[in-house]
């Protein structure tokens, strides 16, 4: 029996990865790494880091980058998830049947007990994250993705509970027709899709801040967090 | 080349050689999706890093992080973290997918390795009237 | 009358996110969500699509002007492309109508939609991160797109299709993203333009390792030699309408991605013609190898696959020769893809709807006589795509002979002369075969709406073919947008 090693067997692969690898570090080596950049004066971020709390309100700049002057990307990256977890929903539904349907095990005390007390307070946690998205690190991608954390402890520990998929299908909808939505109101006003029209609202640093912003977190959050409980859904097995 | 550019730009590319290894050398096609998610983990680590300033802090203006009213010069560039933000759900997407429809492979010829599937000849058999 | 582009996105958008909501209701209301989609893209591409002989039609999001606003940058050339595009999405839907619908025909409309949406917005957006975006939604469709089965498929080579393109895709995908983020490096912005107009300063070594990550990354979902393995596994696993998006638009999206970076960002910034040259020889090789392979495929839909992998190094090779009639050639061949690829698969699935998994050639055998509406599409449709007049091809290859030959590349005239040969060959054969009728032919009447779209598409062909005057002017302008950096950055700025 002829035994090449792993090595052996791989060689053109680790050629080629060692290769692509290499020049990519040459290439950012010569970018540089840590230092300001000699024409700082020039780049996007300038404006951003400079004017982005007046301009859309939001303390939180990156916030500031994602949801309003990067907004489009957003909702983009809004539609990918999107089509990712329609697309999971679809695909299983068209795997073959397991004849065995098997049942999860019945959750151990501790793991029903824990569940109940630690479940509220883990959804509660996802909201606050996406209601303070402008405010603190987080956002709307971040609580929903907590959501819907809670959503799956919630089936470990109860198997025997079908999950509202009509509730959040619909949920999941309305949330993204309000990204668009807010997105058009934009375009009514002045123009121009997605521009933050009431950026001047409330103070800096409030809760009530930041315009639109929140609110398009809130609508990312609750979009993001029913997508993903689906997505948990229909890897549990059962038919939609 | 300083120090830290040695140890984050090459740890990164050290993933990257990782990942892009496992992708073209693997025959099970889970461990092929591994290395896809190495990569992703790689270039998001490598957009984080394009963007880090040394000596500076978080883009949050305001409140504990004691960034005054004049953030130039005190924060990092938030643009990559943005870029990075979007990637991340990008790469679950992507991951998720690619994970669905290799089980659906699975499910189908019962392995899971890509080249155990020879082409074969032509099927001649109509199915239908 | 022009019409914000930004709305190309934003219809299909609120189309996509209404139909959930509507399936809980009727699924057969939702079903026509898409179509609608569709529709409202193609209305919005009509009205602004005059406009584009004036330059590009533009647009910004957000409230801030570029580039710290995302704009969005509709030139001649990419509103060719979304409008190509948009076309054959509606001729895939429109096909299916009042067909039998799996229970995922939802899903499967929807995602036609969205993989257009996602080229659409790939080939109109000014920033290059937002192009990132957009490749990514028209991946994921493309996924889920090339996961759907044929009905009669009892081999799983659906999940294969979908299992292999998910990795390479996604590998692809990162690539690209890499070389977005050594170029954000350099040069501090992600707005195309203006990327462009920095790239005086960039360093030479920068620039090229960029161009080599943009190379694969793109070079992957354009179905470029060594590249395209993947593509194979999904023609020969998916629905017609599948392999006709993967051909006409997602591997068109990534051709423009890599044509607009290579010629207008990075190009410049290396001297000599180090980018051409490897785009035009990458191109004339993936030529000869899809033709050659398709050639030798037993199997209908690897052969058409094979064949649109010719077609994206035809059109690569055609775009770097660098010269006007290059541009000229490169757009004429795209239209005419666009038109008969779409067709040939589209009759091709009816005539071998009875095989399961693989289709041999001798389905097509005597189609002249099963389905005669069918049989005489199909042969227009692949006389269209060897080059015989009157087509947009036939011009296309007239410029494209012309083209090389007037910029002294004999090699390269040998080598279009010698793929065409092999093309004249393999598709030859079918039409020998359609032509072949024997005494076992059986009956296997076109559907009305598959009917009617092939006639559509055969009545587009002539009419460009016989008539490509009008598009005359606009190709012009495709033609300085591409060769010359300072007409884009031109259109950019707002």
């Amino acid at each position: 029996m002829m035994e090449r090693s792993l090595l052996q067997r791989s060689l053109p692969a680790l050629a080629i990865s060692l290769l692509i690898a290499g020049t990519i570090f040459l290439a950012f080596v010569e970018v540089g790494f840590g230092e300001a950049k000699v024409d700082e004066k020039d780049s996007v971020s300038n404006r951003y880091i400079a004017n982005g709390t007046e301009e859309t309100g939001s303390s939180n700049l990156v916030t500031s980058v994602v949801v309003n002057y990067r907004g489009f990307d957003t909702l983009g990256e809004v539609t990918v998830l999107f089509l990712a977890a329609t697309g999971v929903g679809a695909l299983i539904s068209m795997l073959p049947d397991d004849k065995k349907k098997r049942k999860g095990p019945a959750p151990s005390l501790i793991m029903a007990y824990g569940g109940a007390v630690t479940i509220p307070l883990i959804a509660l946690f996802g909201v606050y994250v996406f209601l303070h998205g402008h405010l603190s690190p987080g956002g709307g991608f971040q609580g929903g993705v907590i959501i819907a954390t809670a959503f799956l402890l919630f089936l470990i520990i109860r198997p025997d509970r079908s999950t509202p998929h009509g509730a959040l299908s619909l949920f999941e909808s309305l949330a993204g027709l309000s990204f668009v939505g807010l997105g058009l109101i934009g375009l009514a006003v002045s123009g121009i899709f997605l521009d933050n029209v009431i950026a001047g609202f409330g103070n800096l640093g409030d809760l009530v801040s930041g315009g639109l912003l929140p609110l398009i977190y809130i609508a990312i959050g609750v979009k993001v967090g029913s997508e993903l409980s689906g997505v948990v859904h229909s890897m549990r097995g059962d038919a939609p | 080349m300083n120090g830290h550019e040695l140890v984050f730009y090459g740890g990164i590319m050290a993933l990257l050689a990782v990942g892009i290894w496992a992708v073209l050398s693997r025959r099970n096609l889970i461990k092929a999706i591994m290395g896809l998610a190495i990569i992703e983990t790689a270039v998001n680590l490598l957009l984080v890093a394009v963007g880090y300033v040394s000596g500076r802090s978080a883009p949050i203006v305001g409140g504990d992080t004691g960034i005054g009213s004049s953030p130039v010069g005190g924060v990092v560039d938030p643009v990559p973290q943005a870029l990075v933000l979007t990637a991340i759900v990008i790469s679950l997407a992507t991951t998720a997918l690619a994970l669905v429809a290799a089980i659906g492979y699975y499910k189908h010829t019962g392995t899971l390795d890509l080249k155990s599937f020879s082409y074969g000849r032509t099927d001649e058999k109509e199915v239908r009237k | 009358m022009t019409v914000d582009p930004v709305l190309l996105i934003v219809i299909p958008l609120a189309a996509a996110f209404l139909v959930p909501l509507t399936s809980l209701f009727s699924k057969a209301i939702a079903r026509w969500i898409p179509l609608l989609g569709l529709l409202g893209m193609a209305l919005v591409i009509g009205l602004d699509f005059g406009d584009l002989y004036d330059g590009a039609v533009t647009s910004t999001t957000g409230g801030f002007d570029p580039p710290w606003g995302i704009s969005i940058v509709m030139t001649p050339f990419g509103g060719l492309l979304a409008a190509g595009m948009i076309g054959v999405a509606l001729y895939v839907l429109l096909s299916g109508v009042g067909g039998r619908d799996g229970k995922n025909g939802v899903v499967y409309s929807t995602m036609v939609m969205m993989a257009t949406t996602g080229g659409v917005g790939m080939v109109i957006t000014g920033d290059l991160f937002n192009m990132f975006v957009f490749l990514e939604i028209t991946s994921i469709a493309g996924v889920v797109l090339a996961a759907m089965p044929r009905d009669n498929d009892r081999k799983g080579l659906n999940w294969r299709g979908a299992a292999v393109y998910a990795v390479v895709g996604g590998v692809a995908s990162f690539l690209v993203l890499a070389g977005i983020g050594l170029l954000y490096g350099a040069t501090s912005t992600l707005n195309i333009a203006q990327m462009a107009s920095r790239v005086g300063d960039m360093d030479a070594f920068v620039a090229g390792t960029a161009f080599l990550l943009m190379l694969i990354g793109f070079g992957i979902e354009a179905e470029l030699f060594p590249l395209n393995g993947w593509a194979v596994e999904v023609y020969r696993g998916s629905r017609w309408g599948t392999s006709s998006i993967f051909s006409t638009v997602i591997g068109k999206a990534g051709l423009f991605a890599l044509l607009r970076m290579s010629f207008i960002v990075i190009g410049p910034a290396i001297k000599g013609d180090f980018v051409m040259d490897i785009l035009l020889w990458g191109g004339a090789a993936t030529y000869l190898f899809g033709e050659a392979a398709a050639f030798t495929s037993r199997d209908m839909y690897r052969m058409l696959g094979y064949s649109s992998i010719g077609v994206f190094g035809l059109l690569t090779a055609s775009f770097s020769i660098g010269t006007g009639d290059g541009v000229r050639a490169g757009v004429l061949l795209i239209i005419g893809h666009m038109l008969a690829k779409p067709l040939l698969f589209s009759m091709m699935a009816h005539a071998g709807r009875r095989y399961s998994g693989d289709v041999p050639l001798k389905a097509l055998r005597g189609m002249i006589r099963s389905s005669p509406a069918g049989a005489l599409m199909m042969t227009v449709g692949i006389l269209a795509l060897i080059g015989m007049p009157p087509s947009p091809t036939f011009w296309g290859k007239y410029f494209l002979f012309s083209g090389a030959g007037s910029s002294e590349q004999w090699v390269l005239v040998g080598i279009l002369v010698v793929g065409t040969v092999i093309e004249a060959g393999y598709l030859g054969r079918l039409i020998f075969n359609i032509f072949d009728v024997r005494k076992d032919t059986r009956e296997n009447g076109l559907p009305l709406a598959r009917g009617i779209m092939g006639a559509v598409a055969v009545f587009m062909i002539f009419l460009i073919g016989v008539m490509p005057g009008p598009l005359h002017d606009i190709i012009e302008l495709v033609i300085r947008e591409l060769l010359q950096p300072l007409t884009y950055i031109r259109w950019g700025v707002i």
